[in-house]
């Protein structure tokens, strides 16, 4: 209880106080942004690896197959928060930010047999802005300020999932899904001097502003096979999709507006992972995600750009135990390396996202759910290609609650 | 406590440890600022702006008006200043009414009111401080001279000159008067004429001929019976006294205490007014005391649709070698062409105020010094762009009125001091034209495909 009194406040803090603090590498300033790693920190910390899991104590959410070991309704939330190191040839910068990529609810309509989710998962994030000082010439004044460029938004789905076991050693998911998002970019120009008495300027800023709203389904078909402890696989299949998008372009102080509408043709998706029990408490496994983003098509200034975006991720994991007397020798360990490849180039050169990461866990009493946490460094593009390179730590805390328990 | 227990409390104090260094961690990586955004990452965005800050002056004026502004609660006849001279083209004297049905009292009864016992009779008044002269420190050297009127005046008549003086001086001197703090003697015959005649009689105090002594051009002020401001006289002065009017002194033997006669209405006779310019070629004009304000609406066809306007400014030069007048606020507000008065009407403040929307004006104005004078009217072509009214509008330009608080800073209405701005006209150099000195952004996607 002493824990939970501590913790929570200070994960509360954590997360409000990030809200002010957003920044996020620059690589997601371009076309169709930054793939969202949403996946819980038990995953994270072993790579990735999450497709094959079938829990009932930690249940993972990425592959719904994998729900139907459920026997509690189940509230999973991941939360992290990454410093980021970020460094062109104009200079560097570090970012922090917070977020919540991942809220999941399962709910065991036959327990161990059938089972119900939804949640929400971020799928791609916007969000940086540069500024540069600039000087003007208007009339005889010269002006001083700083031009500044700003994207943010996100790109979320909404699942709902059912997951049904057939067999002792199959089990299949299925799930249909909104997908929503906005992505707003910003071009300002600040004209802070010449300026009056009061400090107001006497040149008003230009600002341009253009709003995307997506709007779009998608649905996946899952499946799982294996027996409890034993090897297992897991795959899943997501079929291309439309996002229907209106474009707001606004100047502000100007009442003119343009309106647009236009489709994305969402690439397919195709996941897949496995596990081994290795030794003892220990499992190897990995998981791969393939999505040919160069298939996509709706905007051409994105798609000229586009690649296959995919990712692997392999990691070993020390499955958590209940010995008596055990005391840290209980606790999970994980280790695991992730190679991600961007749906997108930039400077001509594919954009590679390099992982390396540690996690463990904390079961609640009763086994009435988890508290894992990893850590991850990644080194995202590679400056003499893309011309652009960031460092980032992240920690990624997520809670997994069982029924009892919340 | 048993090893078990002890144990066991171990291991929830490392956990609580970790649990807190966790915290610790997430804090840390949360709740830092970033840094100040900077030009990391630029070279991946598009930044500029197809155009940026381009200069457009606008000096086609379509619509142009000038028009007399009456203040329906302060007419002439209670404008708490009166006016004597001449300053480029416009002349006023001072008319007074007094009435001599009432001189006789307990304590100066009539038989007091001979010639043997009147020491002498004066006319008193005080320049006011802000429009004796340029030079506040002295007064314009005057000659003046005060006759009866063949009848007493009619307030209704003025301005103009519809005032008949007897053609005789009612002064004993005619002298150049250099001083502020005037006292002219009257010829106690004359006087005592007035006072049997027992009824009323006008008067006025106009410039006089005094063969080679010649008034200095120039108008000066005087407090009339409704002035409220004595702050514009001499800090020493008492209100009361600062007011025109007669003061008979009796002789010293009588111990008789002095009597001071107030007319019962005086009035600025504005015989001539210089004309304000009717063509925009001539110069624009903001008058106040007899409120003359000009109008003008120019021609934005020149502007690219949908530009957005980041700054515009009315420039206007005045003319300091021809206006005067005491420190005033000019306010250039928004203005319904459809509002306007037909031409060669007036229009009243009550109906400007009905219609006018204030954008821009600066207070302290000194039409001796303040040259060029610029308006920020940004918002208002802002406005104009967008569409937003029906009908077309301009721009009004007037002086510190009650209607426009945050530039009514002086406790003096406009009425009070008569001041001349003149603006230059369309026709003068290029460097000294009205125009709008406008700087805009084109923001591509936007110019010209706007809805």
């Amino acid at each position: 209880m002493m824990r939970r009194m501590i913790l929570c406040p200070l994960l509360l803090a954590a997360l409000m106080m990030a809200v002010p603090a957003l920044g996020q590498t620059p690589f997601a300033l371009s076309n169709i942004g930054q793939p969202t790693e949403s996946r819980d920190a038990r995953m994270v910390g072993r790579g990735g690896w999450g497709m094959a899991v079938e829990d009932s104590l930690d249940p993972g959410f990425t592959n719904l197959a994998g729900l139907t070991a459920l026997r509690h309704v189940a509230v999973r939330f991941t939360a992290h928060g990454e410093k980021g190191n970020n460094e062109d040839a104009n200079g560097s910068r570090t970012t922090h930010r917070t977020m919540i990529p991942n809220v999941r609810v399962g709910l065991p309509v036959i327990k161990g047999k059938l089972a119900l989710s939804t949640g929400m998962e971020v799928l791609r994030t916007f969000e940086y802005r540069t500024q540069e000082e600039r000087t003007w010439y208007a009339w005889e004044d010269t002006l001083s300020g700083y031009e500044q460029f700003l994207r943010e938004g996100t790109l979320w789905r909404v699942p709902f999932g059912v997951s049904w076991k057939p067999a002792a050693n199959l089990s299949l998911g299925a799930s249909i899904g909104l997908v929503q998002g906005s992505l707003k970019e910003e071009l300002f120009n600040y004209f802070i001097e010449p300026a009056s008495a009061n400090g107001n300027p006497l040149y008003l800023a230009t600002g341009r502003t253009q709003e995307d709203t997506f709007s779009g389904t998608t649905a996946t078909l899952a499946l799982r096979l294996g027996s409890p402890g034993g090897p297992a696989l897991g795959a899943s299949y997501t079929p291309g999709y439309d996002l229907d998008v209106d474009r707001k372009l606004s100047v502000g102080g100007l009442a003119a507006r343009v309106y647009e509408s236009y489709t994305l043709s969402m690439p397919e998706k195709w996941e897949a992972g496995f596990e081994l029990p290795v030794s003892g408490r220990w499992r190897f496994g990995g998981d791969a995600r393939f999505q040919p983003f160069s298939q996509f098509s709706g905007y051409d200034d994105w798609a000229v750009d586009m690649v296959d975006e995919y990712a692997i991720g392999l990691g070993v994991e020390r499955a958590l135990a209940f010995d008596r007397h055990g005391g840290g020798n209980n606790r999970p360990l994980r280790l695991g390396v992730q190679y991600k490849r961007w749906a997108y180039q930039l400077n001509g050169e594919d954009i590679i996202e390099k992982t390396v990461s540690v996690g463990t866990g904390f079961p609640f009493r009763q086994k009435m759910g988890m508290l894992d946490v990893a850590l991850s460094y990644s080194r995202l593009g590679d400056q003499a290609k893309n011309g652009l390179q960031s460092d980032i730590f992240r920690v990624t805390v997520s809670v997994a609650g069982l029924e009892r328990w919340w | 406590m048993s090893q078990p227990n002890t144990m066991r409390e171990y291991h929830r104090l490392k956990g609580l440890v970790f649990l807190g260094l966790l915290a610790a961690l997430l804090l840390n990586l949360a709740g830092c600022t970033s840094d100040d955004a900077n030009t990391v990452g630029l070279d991946q965005v598009e930044t500029e702006f197809e155009v940026v800050l381009e200069p457009l002056a606008l000096e086609d004026i379509t619509h142009y008006q000038t028009f007399p502004v009456k203040d329906e609660e302060v007419p002439l006849a209670e404008q708490e200043l009166l006016y004597f001279g001449e300053q480029d083209g416009t002349a006023s004297s001072v008319l007074m009414n007094f009435d001599f049905s009432a001189v006789y009292t307990q304590d100066h009864p009539e038989s007091l009111w001979t010639a043997g016992n009147i020491k002498n009779v004066r006319l008193l008044f005080i320049l006011a401080e802000s429009y004796a002269s340029d030079d506040s420190l002295n007064a314009i050297p005057k000659v003046y001279d005060l006759q009866r009127l063949n009848q007493p005046f009619d307030p209704e008549d003025f301005p103009g000159d519809a005032f008949e003086p007897t053609g005789s001086s009612a002064l004993i001197n005619l002298e150049l008067v250099a001083g502020r703090d005037v006292s002219l003697l009257v010829r106690e015959l004359d006087f005592l004429n007035w006072v049997n005649s027992g009824v009323e009689q006008g008067f006025v105090l106009e410039e006089g001929d005094a063969g080679s002594l010649v008034s200095d051009p120039g108008l000066v002020g005087l407090a009339s019976q409704e002035i409220d401001h004595a702050t514009q006289f001499p800090a020493e002065t008492q209100l009361e006294d600062v007011r025109i009017r007669f003061f008979v002194e009796f002789e010293d033997e009588l111990d008789v205490e002095g009597v001071y006669l107030y007319p019962t209405e005086d009035i600025s006779t504005f015989h001539e007014i210089q004309d304000v310019p009717a063509d925009q070629a001539d110069g624009l004009c903001v008058r106040t005391c007899l409120r003359n304000y000009p109008f003008l609406a120019f021609d934005f066809s020149a502007l690219p649709t949908n530009a957005f306007v980041n700054r515009a400014v009315l420039s206007v030069v005045n003319d300091t070698t021809t206006s005067y007048g005491a420190l005033e606020a000019i306010v250039v507000s928004e203005f319904p062409l459809a509002a306007l008065p037909a031409a060669g009407d007036s229009i009243t403040l009550d109906e400007i105020r009905d219609d006018v929307y204030a954008i821009s004006g600066m207070v302290n104005l000194d039409p001796f010094n303040n040259a060029v004078m610029e308006f920020n009217i940004t918002t208002a072509v802002h406005r104009i762009v967008n569409g937003v009214y029906e009908g077309p509008r301009g721009f009004l330009m007037t002086a510190g009125e009650d209607m426009f608080p945050g530039y009514d800073v002086s406790s003096l209405d406009p009425d009070f001091y008569l001041t001349r701005f003149n603006f230059f006209g369309t026709s003068a150099a290029d460097s000294l034209r009205p125009r709008l000195k406008v700087s805009y952004s084109v923001v591509e996607g936007i110019n010209g495909g706007g809805e």
